[in-house]
């Protein structure tokens, strides 16, 4: 079967794997029975794994639709490669077959995650990665030390120069600065570079953006696990003393200091939507 | 000595320093020789000139997230070119491996890809693999 049912406690589980709708298959009569013995309203069905859907399988899909509609429930579908979401607008089902790019999105919709379930799993692959990312391409120990959430009253910028990225998805959308005073860069520059600079320069500046595009690269890795997706923009440099971080959120900014044998540097997670707002300060996760 | 001539295209000119630092500290037994682009269109026009004058590339480290031309687009560019199908090999650099560089991966049989962060060990050795398997030493 190019299908399996299962039961995920708040939600059905439908998950999809190759082409589908080949075979005979039942799955609406499936669906019906398995939701009437768990009692469930909502389903996601998992199509990370499936490569092309036929349009009776698609009929199929919005039949189970319609039966959680009576129920005010709904369906969403996560991880359509583009050809399937080509052949779902196509087939003129894209609205009642809505796809999300990440497991999270789906769960947003249906009401069933809050936005502060999010906080510490968000904040925590971005500590791994920095903490990764500083050790094997610029050869610095880091040790993150406990989030805070930045004031009003703080400076603009921790740091000398900054690498910024935007950065969005289905449940966020904000910036991630690395922000490092001159000394830490001058490390990294040398031990990158295999050459010793004095200052930050034009020249040299553009490493530690960089470093925050690979911190976000190993990030998503993690936050894909998670069940979130990430869409990321090149990212921009800035520096100078009392250089403003150009975040684009308007939200909470939650400050990560990291601890190095050379001083203390700074990741800022900026949101649009407040998501981090909620972050739990006294338990920062340490990998 | 055979020559090994190779191009690093990254937008980030310390970054192909450190790519190139990495790979010349390897002992490939072969004279290597450095090209360098910030985009993919500069990239493509040094691959044609080297292919005119006699002295292809062999191997490409190519960025995926670059501004203008993207890796990506590099990619799906110079495997359309038929004097190119086949060679340079490539070696895809990136900071994420997800179903879009992964479909790329396969679909334009790049040769090998480097997840950043990269280790010196992790370039010397890649390209120690393609120079070793796809016989390199012996066509140059």
């Amino acid at each position: 079967m190019p299908f399996e049912i299962l039961n995920q406690n708040e939600y059905i589980l439908i998950k999809l794997k190759g082409e589908c709708g080949n075979e005979n298959i039942n799955l609406q009569e499936e669906f019906q029975l398995k939701k009437a013995e768990w009692g469930l309203k909502f389903c996601i069905v998992n199509c990370t794994e499936c490569s092309m859907m036929n349009s009776i399988f698609m009929r199929h899909l919005a039949q189970v639709y319609r039966d959680l509609k009576t129920l005010n429930g709904q369906i969403r579908l996560v991880g359509c490669n583009p050809k399937l979401q080509d052949a779902i607008k196509n087939s003129g089902l894209d609205r009642i077959l809505m796809n999300k790019m990440s497991l999270r999105g789906a769960l947003v919709d249906f009401g069933l995650v809050k936005q502060k379930e999010f906080d510490v799993n968000f904040i925590n692959p971005f500590l791994n990665a920095t903490q990764k990312v500083l050790k094997i391409q610029c050869f610095i120990e880091a040790k993150p030390l406990k989030p805070h959430l930045k004031k009003p009253t703080d400076p603009l910028l921790l740091g000398d120069v900054s690498g910024i990225i935007s950065i969005n998805s289905e449940t966020f959308s904000g910036t991630l600065a690395i922000s490092l005073p001159e000394k830490i860069f001058l490390t990294i520059v040398k031990n990158m570079l295999g050459e010793e600079m004095t200052a930050i320069t034009d020249q040299n500046v553009d490493l530690v953006g960089e470093i925050a595009n690979i911190i976000l690269g190993q990030a998503k890795l993690e936050l894909i696990g998670l069940g979130y997706s990430l869409q990321a923009a090149l990212p921009s440099c800035v520096w100078g003393k009392d250089h403003k971080i150009k975040h684009f959120g308007t939200g909470v900014c939650v400050v990560i200091p990291f601890e190095t044998p050379v001083g203390t540097f700074y990741s800022e997670i900026m949101t649009n939507n407040g998501l981090l707002a909620q972050v739990n300060t006294n338990k920062p996760k340490v990998a | 000595m055979n020559k090994l001539r190779i191009m690093l295209v990254d937008d980030s000119s310390n970054l192909r320093h450190v790519i190139k630092r990495y790979i010349a500290s390897g002992e490939f037994g072969m004279e290597l020789i450095f090209f360098e682009a910030g985009d993919g269109a500069v990239a493509m026009q040094t691959i044609q000139e080297q292919d005119v004058i006699g002295e292809p590339i062999d191997v490409i480290f190519l960025d995926w997230m670059m501004p203008r031309v993207t890796g990506y687009e590099f990619l799906m560019q110079i495997k359309s070119m038929e004097p190119f199908k086949e060679r340079p090999f490539i070696v895809m650099l990136t900071a994420e491996t997800y179903a879009e560089q992964i479909n790329a991966i396969q679909k334009y049989n790049v040769d090998a890809y480097v997840t950043k962060p990269f280790t010196q060990e992790d370039l010397v050795s890649t390209l120690m693999k393609i120079v070793d398997g796809k016989g390199l030493k012996r066509a140059v």
